[in-house]
């Protein structure tokens, strides 16, 4: 007897056609998986045509919404910090953001998130995953689905970038079932990859006349029997070679000293110049990280103090890239694990707060200038438009064009994108 | 029928090829999935393999591999590294025919056998997630010291699956438990996929929407053996984690989909529910749980779990471990992925896999034993190259197809029937299932009651047994206080003037009273207790009958249940046979008639072809009339250019001719004029004589003039006869010339017709080889799968790691220092060197040495080949971080340096270039170069012979770096 199922009977045919075609796929000893479904095939020539990326402010720590993007003036909540205007009238954010609310006009504050997570580690897995943690199962962050379902397969730059504040490289454990190649590169404090400058025994002429070898040996085994994988193979030499003509692109220097200047001279502000750098360039997704925001302790003063880093850097970028036209092709998120708590505690500090907090978008199908649901008054619950994780996780892949209720086809098995029982926020989408 | 299956069998060994293949074809139609074996005579497993994989593929078959290739494969499947030179030279020599067998054994009973099964099987039970509970040293000797002593594998299982970390089990097995947080829905997912070879994990909130046989109750019920399960930390001083069970209930579930709740216990994918003792809840436990105590339940689900999984009998634990073994030499499992066994992905030889998982498991999970029978197979020593002429099997798929198209109907038929009766009796269940539900419900009310009587009883024991002892206590002090009471009076007796000491006496006798009248007031409370705890006890007892009343009436429906149960699980597996069987003959059917249409695809093609060079002659005829032709009008032209010639020569003629005859004309004329003015004038003047002279001169003139006239006027008559003549030539000449054009039209439209017409028969040639050429492509994916050819196997990523330490001599240098450190540290006495027992175990203690040594530099490499922790790990990839890391890593160049007497050393050292090419090709591709291989060598060394040492690091990283070495050929 075939199970019947009341949801969507038409999805699970299609995604068991899938299956079916992936399991006659799988005899052929390939890799091919890969993302079969876009919104639908305008979308897709749309993306050939113009490719999307998207770029991940993650506030480590949990920023304050209430010293961002929602603040509550004059309540016993608030706060010591003033809100002021912004260039779209009607919405205002905090004093600490001046510069980037003259960009306002560019974003959407999402200031009904409710999580309800307050652990550090779970909050920012769910937040990049769009999925609870369990030990059953772990799910890609959000940049390897990015680099798996709109990177060109023969991209020779990684996918999935993450520029971290210290920290050496390598690579990221955060690919999941997806192939270990869409895992994120780590730029330590803004340093390009490993291994892409050769040693000095090995000079160019010498690499170039062994790589020649390589090649040759190659044809003469690939007469024999040839596959996916041995292609897959073989070509992982000529992109790294490729990677390496190419290492300038991780060379933020390249940049004119006067956007160093603008973008602000410490490293959250070179950051944020790489991640234009890179997006320019025709990286797909990069994750610029801000530490720390868990300001259990003085939390103004802190917020004081690495707002300002915040503003200066991200103000320029958000008007750096719709300047170049790059809006309308990249996806701008500003995010963290959760919220501080509306309540002060007595170290002045704030905590740990899932229930009520704010997100902000910007780029592709975000809507211009908007402000898309409400707290209460001081800001201790959601009052309109309440969104989670899942729901913005979906929403992120639906504004890059990505069908996010489709499936990726792994080794016989179908792996829905996002979390089946959720969906994206048609408001945040136009 | 029996009978008659083993004749054909008996037959099928005695004939020639194609015939075999009829035979195969006509035992498979006797056969469903049962396997005929001669009871007289065992024909060895590796044998019994061939001949039914001979069955399905059809005949075709890719040739068995030279001997360099097999020794470099099946030293890299059993002991984890390719040969050394020397092996290599020495088994290329061996003249000895069974050298193939020999070089088996030989490498299971390798050193490096056990430590590289070690890794195998770390990394299939663990996935490479990360070490926490146990240590890697620990598990990894745990996994070494069982295949050095090559424990039966079901005992391995059974240790995993019952293990709970304490004594005296090992410890090191509780890591598959613990290593996994011993979250019950991980463990279920990933004990059904390594042990059972099914991934249910989407069948965890409903049916699987894609596998028809993964149900949501199967999740469940092997759920239930895990439910109850956590990790337990023991307080100090141990600290250790440990495997904590409580004693398990039924578990509850509802499809997400499909409303109605179902219960279930522990019941183990497809069979019947287990029975489990039916303890009160008062029994239930040999070590209550409590605070920082680890509760030991009567009945360990776990346990039973380990039992009735390895016992031999369970068919899924079995055909899952013979197909991963399988899977592990052959490059892909007869089901693949290998824990996605379901009826739409079958085993791609059904009876093979019933056979291995049979096979296996009555040799008693002899692990050795079986890579043994499959290494010796005629599989797995196919080559990875496509079977030549395949297109010459077509014949012979035909008369297959129609058989199996048959055979597929009847299979089809008995599946509906067996589906039918699946869904008929699994109704029933379930309406039993429904009947019994309130009876459960009130069973489980009962028991809780119980399960709360039980604690009620246990606080009023608890109670009772802290005022006893606080009796017992306060017993001793009365008793204290009694004798000094005595001994006070006693003292005060012998100084009866001391009042301090009768005071004193006086104080221990009151507060002796005191605590006498506290005993009694505890021992009233005690007894008031005592009643308590009977009362509690006479609870118990009482919710034990009432357990006892609804078991009773419990009973029939349980013995009902059980029955209707065991006919689900009967007629599933029945179902599943069934299904299974049409799956893969289904693809099997697909693909014979895939290889039949290679025949009539080829003669459709050489027909064409047939076309094709007629077409091409005819093509070439119409070329060369055209040519002729444009020949023909290039003379035809020149003719009529000449009779133009002529023509314009023969007009100008005529105009000089017509111009002489005007100008005599014009003369006359002009003569005529002045006789008549003359005539005039001697009119005028008659007798002047110089006129009449003037006249008669004029009038002989003019006499003169007309005979001479005659003759231009002759002269222009020829000319324009001769003009006309030309005329009428040049007008012959162009309608010649128009002929000769319109042929040429008409042969350049014959021309462009028949090179259409060739078009046509080559594009519907290129047409039919695309056709042929998807075909072979399915073919090939169908013979992979059956294992007509060998799929191409990239190393994993322990295997290239040490295979590079091993080629590059990196290794030996290890094995040299350490082999240095030991003689120094505790050399061997001469007398220890005559000890084999002591030899080996200082070969093993070396070995342990480097790997310690060894293991970080691979654990790093593993990191960046291999995928994601806890990921299925079978999975390849190659990114250019790898890449990178081989062209640009200070470790790996430093491998390919010249060191010791690597293959780099001595390649520098050697002058031979041929020599050269051979020690490099020999160590790191394990076979002979061929000639152009050879001059490729002796050119590159050639090219910059001043950078010699640089130049042969190059070669050693063009051949480490390639495909050839990167994969399992």
């Amino acid at each position: 007897m075939r199970p019947f199922y009341a949801c969507g009977t038409a999805e699970h045919t299609l995604a068991r056609r899938q299956f079916l075609g992936s399991m006659a796929a799988a005899g052929l000893g390939t890799m091919i998986g890969g993302l079969k479904t876009f919104a639908n095939p305008a979308a897709a020539q749309e993306m050939a045509r113009q490719q999307k990326r998207i770029v991940v402010f993650n506030m480590h720590g949990g920023l304050s919404q209430l010293e961002s993007w929602d603040p509550k003036p004059g309540t016993a909540t608030g706060g010591p910090c003033r809100s002021i205007p912004t260039s779209v009238p009607g919405i205002h954010i905090s004093e600490l953001l001046p510069k980037v609310a003259q960009q306002m006009h560019h974003l959407t504050l999402v200031r009904g998130v409710n999580t309800a997570e307050d652990d550090h580690g779970k909050g920012a897995y769910m937040m990049l995953t769009g999925r609870r943690q369990t030990p059953a199962a772990d799910y890609p962050r959000i940049g390897a689905v990015a680099a798996k379902a709109l990177a060109p397969a023969d991209d020779a730059l990684p996918g999935h970038i993450s520029i971290t504040p210290g920290g050496g490289g390598g690579s990221g454990n955060d690919s999941a079932y997806l192939e270990p190649k869409y895992a994120s590169v780590m730029l330590g404090n803004g340093n390009p990859p490993m291994h892409t400058v050769r040693p000095e025994s090995v000079a160019e002429p010498a690499d170039a006349a062994r790589n020649e070898f390589r090649r040759r040996v190659n044809e003469r085994f690939l007469t024999r029997r040839r596959t996916a994988m041995t292609d897959a193979y073989a070509s992982s030499y000529e992109q790294a070679l490729q990677l390496m003509e190419r290492r300038e692109v991780f060379d933020v220097t390249k940049e004119p000293a006067k956007d160093v200047e603008r973008y602000g001279k410490y490293d959250f502000g070179r950051h944020c110049l790489l991640a234009r750098r890179l997006l320019e360039k025709g990286v797909t997704f990069v994750q610029v990280s801000h530490s720390n925001y868990d300001t259990h302790n003085e939390n103004f003063d802190f917020h004081l103090e690495q707002l300002a880093e915040f503003d200066l850097g991200f103000s320029n970028f958000v008007a750096d890239i719709a300047d170049r036209g790059m809006l309308d092709s990249t996806l701008i998120v500003v995010l963290s694990e959760f919220g501080r708590t509306p309540n002060i505690n007595l170290y002045y500090g704030r905590d740990h707060w899932s229930k009520a907090w704010s997100v902000v978008m910007a780029g592709c199908r975000t809507p211009r200038g908007f402000a898309f649901g409400a707290t209460n008054a001081d800001g201790t619950e959601v009052v309109d438009g309440q969104v989670d994780h899942g729901n913005l996780f979906h929403t992120y892949l639906e504004s890059v064009g990505v069908d996010s209720t489709g499936s990726f086809s792994i080794d016989g098995r179908d792996l829905p994108i996002a979390d089946p029982a959720v969906g994206a926020v048609k408001q945040l989408l136009v | 029928m029996e009978r008659a299956v083993c004749r054909l069998t008996q037959l099928l060994r005695r004939t020639n090829r194609p015939l075999r293949q009829m035979l195969s074809v006509a035992i498979a139609m006797l056969l469903t999935a049962e396997l005929c074996i001669a009871a007289d005579q065992p024909t060895p497993l590796h044998e019994r393999i061939d001949q039914l994989l001979d069955e399905s593929s059809a005949g075709v078959a890719a040739p068995i591999v030279g001997d360099a290739e097999f020794l470099r494969r099946v030293s890299l499947d059993l002991i984890g590294v390719p040969p050394t030179v020397d092996e290599l030279r020495a088994f290329l020599a061996d003249q000895n025919p069974a050298k193939r067998e020999a070089a088996v054994d030989r490498l299971l009973n390798h050193p490096r056998y056990a430590r590289h099964m070690a890794e195998v099987f770390d990394v299939m039970l663990m996935e490479r997630r990360p070490n926490v509970n146990v240590t890697a040293d620990e598990w990894h000797q745990y996994l070494l010291k069982a295949f050095r002593e090559n424990r039966p594998y079901n005992a391995l299982a059974k240790e995993i699956l019952e293990a709970d970390g304490a004594e005296p089990k090992p410890r090191a097995a509780v890591r598959f438990y613990l290593d996994r947080q011993a979250d019950p829905n991980l463990l279920t997912r990933d004990v059904g996929r390594i042990f059972f070879g099914r991934d249910l994990q989407c069948a965890q909130c409903h049916d699987h929407p894609l596998v028809l046989d993964y149900h949501q109750a199967d999740y469940h019920g092997l759920l239930a053996f895990f439910s109850a399960g956590s990790a337990f930390v023991a307080p100090a001083p141990d600290g250790k984690t440990y495997y904590a069970e409580k004693a398990g209930g039924r578990l509850t579930f509802e499809s997400v989909f499909v409303p109605g709740k179902h219960t279930t216990g522990p019941k183990l994918l497809g069979l019947a529910a287990i029975e489990e003792p039916a303890l009160y809840p008062d029994e239930l436990y040999v070590v209550k749980p409590a605070d920082n105590v680890r509760p030991t339940p009567k009945f360990s689900r776990i346990a039973k779990l380990a039992e009735m999984t390895t016992n031999g009998s369970n068919r899924a634990f079995n055909e899952n471990i013979a197909n991963r073994l399988w899977a592990h030499l052959m490059g892909r499992g007869l089901v693949e992925p290998v824990d996605l066994h379901h009826l739409e992905n079958p085993p791609s030889n059904p009876a093979l896999m019933r056979l291995l998982g049979e096979e296996f498991a009555a040799s008693g999970f002899n692990v050795k034993a079986f890579w043994r029978e499959l290494a010796l197979t005629q599989a797995y020593q196919r080559s990875i190259e496509l079977p030549p002429d395949p297109a010459s099997f077509a014949p012979l798929a035909s008369s297959m197809a129609a058989d199996l198209e048959r055979r597929l109907q009847e299979v089809r038929a008995a599946a509906e029937i067996a589906d039918a009766e699946y869904d008929k009796v699994a109704s029933e269940c379930s309406r039993v299932e429904e009947t019994a539900a309130p009876v459960i419900a009130e069973l489980d009310q009962a028991t809780a009651t119980a399960t709360e009587s039980v604690a009620k009883f246990d606080e009023m024991n608890k109670q009772l047994e802290a005022t006893q002892s606080q009796v017992t206590a306060k017993t001793a002090v009365s008793q204290t206080l009694a004798d000094a009471v005595a001994k006070t009076q006693e003292v005060a007796k012998a100084l009866p003037e001391d009042q301090e000491l009768v005071a004193a006496a006086q104080k221990f006798a009151e507060r002796q009273q005191q605590v006498a009248a506290e005993i009694g007031t505890l021992t009233a409370d005690a007894k008031q207790k005592k009643t308590a705890v009977a009362e509690a006890q006479q609870a118990v007892t009482t919710t034990r009958q009432a357990i006892d009343a609804v078991r009773g009436k419990f009973a029939p429906l349980a013995e009902e249940l059980k029955q209707k149960d065991q006919l689900v699980s009967a007629t599933r597996a029945v179902r599943a046979d069934q299904e299974t069987l049409s799956a893969r003959l289904e693809e099997s059917l697909a693909a014979i008639k895939k290889l039949a249409d290679l025949r009539p695809l080829q003669e459709q093609i050489d027909a064409t072809n047939a076309q094709i060079a007629a077409a091409e002659s005819s093509v070439t005829a119409a070329a060369a009339a055209v040519e002729t032709q444009q020949a023909a009008i290039a003379a035809g032209e020149q003719a009529r250019l000449a009779v133009v010639t002529q023509v314009e020569q023969a007009t100008a003629a005529t105009a000089a001719a017509q111009a002489e005859q005007d100008r005599w004309a014009q003369l006359i004329a002009n003569v005529s004029a002045a006789i008549a003015q003359t005539e005039a004038a001697r009119q005028q003047l008659p007798d002047d004589a110089s006129l009449q002279q003037a006249a008669n001169s004029l009038s002989a003139k003019l006499a003169e003039l007309k005979a001479g006239e005659t003759a231009p006027q002759q002269k222009l008559a020829e000319a324009v006869a001769v003009e006309q003549l030309m005329q009428q030539q040049l007008a012959a000449a162009n309608a010649q010339q128009q002929a000769v054009v319109t042929e040429l039209a008409q042969r350049q439209l014959k021309l462009t017709e028949s090179q259409q017409q060739l078009d046509l028969a080559r594009s519907d040639v290129q047409q039919r080889r695309n056709q042929m050429d998807e075909s072979v492509e399915a073919l090939q994916a169908e013979w992979t799968k059956t294992f007509a050819m060998r799929p191409l196997k990239p190393l994993t990523p322990e295997q290239l790691c040490w295979s590079m330490l091993h080629v590059t001599g990196v290794y030996d240098r290890y094995v040299a220092t350490e082999q240095a450190e030991l003689d120094k540290t505790a050399p061997l006495s001469e007398e220890d060197k005559k000890d084999p027992a002591k030899v080996v175990a200082r070969e093993l203690e070396l070995q342990q040495r480097v790997y310690d040594k060894l293991k970080g530099s691979v654990g790093s490499f593993v990191s960046l080949y291999a995928p994601a922790a806890g990921q299925p790990q079978s999975d390849f990839f190659a990114s250019a971080n790898q890449a990178l890391f081989a062209a640009n890593g200070g470790e790996f160049n430093n491998w390919v340096a010249p060191a010791g007497a690597n293959v780099t050393e001595r390649i520098v050292q050697q002058s031979d270039p041929k020599a050269a090419a051979e020690d490099l090709y020999l160590t790191i591709l394990n076979r002979m170069p061929d000639e152009a291989e050879v001059a490729d060598v002796a050119q590159y060394l050639t090219a910059r012979p001043e950078q010699k040492a640089a130049t042969v690091q190059e070669l050693v990283w063009g051949l480490l770096t390639s495909v050839e070495f990167r994969f399992n050929h």
